[in-house]
């Protein structure tokens, strides 16, 4: 039965179509839809022509769709990032390089991964915040794209320099 | 008896079905824009792994594994990360309306640099039907002004690609040297253009088409009540 809700974010008039509204969202702002909100809000009345008129359902929702192709996308931009760590590598293997220093050039290929990963969870809004939260986090990410290349380059220069230490040392 | 079916005028002059185009549009876009950056790594995968494999593999060509491997990387990852960038906004929700027309012009500016690496490849190489990919993505934002950005985006890049291919990869005095066999063929490169542009006109169709079904037709077959 179909029910009318506010949008939290936008504050538009929706009409939901599904009794179950989760992984629902906007049309007009994107920002998800409440399941609990859209159970709690009064069902509109049909008219007997109303309710022969179908309603056109997808084969899979477009909410759906983002949900399940942002997890796929993950795991393929790690498969990129290995595969250039590879197409690094097989020309340095070539011209004879040391063991430790491929050791170093991983290491530090994870510590940069778990460094953006990090300060990705930072900038996300957390959930149920409202407006004030999603500018918090507008703030957090500009503050994180700012300080992620400099950390990046302390990561390397921090590791590089101990990598060629150590190639000194035990050549 | 059959209404009159026309769009109904809204106070600010935007019409019943602009607006429900716009709704459609808007959700749909959002979601063509991260079925296009899937493709797009999920390409970036297969041909970056045939590179390899070519390279390392089943090539016993020697020049292929220096400068031009380097620099095939490079625009590799330069195309990643964007692609983790347009990532991290798609899942954000955040799509502000100039994000598309930014991804179509990465993706030829990558294209063309790709291209441009070597004095072997440019008009000569296979990877120049990648130009049509990109008319292809168009589409999926369901947007008709992006349809024509990239249309014309792709037949300016694939001109300004070959003028640099002419006069800074090879230099002009080689590529008209019949004999150095770098030059393309007037022909082949007008039909090149005016097949991007018949793309591009395609592309467009869909768009126009994907709003006529939005809009609804006046005429609906009525369901027949239990009593019939």
């Amino acid at each position: 039965m179909p029910r009318s809700i506010v949008c939290e974010r936008c504050g538009r008039s929706l009409v939901v179509h599904d009794d179950d509204a989760r992984d629902l969202c906007c049309p007009r702002c994107l920002s998800p839809i409440r399941d609990a909100a859209v159970q709690a809000s009064p069902p509109i009345r049909q008219t007997p022509a109303g309710r022969r008129t179908p309603i056109l359902q997808p084969l899979i929702r477009a909410d759906q769709q983002v949900r399940r192709e942002s997890r796929i996308q993950l795991i393929i931009l790690i498969v990129i990032g290995l595969m250039c760590v590879l197409g690094i590598l097989l020309p340095l293997q070539a011209g004879g390089f040391a063991f430790i220093t491929l050791a170093f050039f991983i290491l530090d290929v994870v510590i940069l991964i778990v460094l953006i990963r990090a300060l990705y969870r930072w900038s996300v809004p957390r959930p149920g915040g409202g407006r004030r939260e999603w500018v918090a986090a507008g703030g957090r990410a500009v503050v994180a794209s700012v300080l992620l290349p400099f950390l990046c380059m302390a990561v390397v220069i921090v590791l590089g320099t101990a990598c060629g230490i150590l190639v000194e040392v035990h050549p | 008896m059959i209404a009159a079916w026309k769009p109904i005028l809204l106070d600010h002059g935007a019409t019943m079905t602009d607006l429900r185009w716009e709704d459609a549009r808007r959700l749909e876009a959002w979601a063509g824009e991260v079925r296009v950056n899937l493709l797009r790594a999920a390409s970036l995968i297969v041909f970056y792994g045939y590179h390899l494999l070519n390279v390392y593999v089943l090539s016993a060509d020697a020049t292929l594994k220096g400068e031009y491997h380097a620099k095939v990387t490079l625009i590799v990852l330069a195309w990643a990360l964007a692609v983790g960038v347009l990532h991290v906004s798609l899942s954000r929700r955040w799509v502000p309306p100039l994000l598309k027309y930014v991804a179509v012009a990465w993706d030829l500016v990558m294209i063309s640099a790709l291209l441009l690496i070597d004095k072997q490849a440019g008009p000569h190489s296979p990877l120049i039907v990648l130009y049509f990919l990109v008319i292809a993505s168009a589409p999926l934002r369901l947007s008709l002004p992006l349809v024509y950005a990239a249309t014309l985006g792709t037949m300016a890049a694939a001109t300004l690609m070959m003028g640099g291919y002419v006069f800074a990869v090879v230099g002009a005095v080689d590529y008209y040297d019949p004999e150095k066999g770098y030059k393309v063929g007037r022909p082949a490169e007008v039909i090149f253009l005016l097949a991007l542009g018949a793309a591009g006109l395609l592309a467009g169709q869909s768009v126009r088409q994907a709003r006529r079904l939005v809009e609804g037709y006046p005429v609906a077959v009525q369901e027949p009540t239990e009593g019939d």
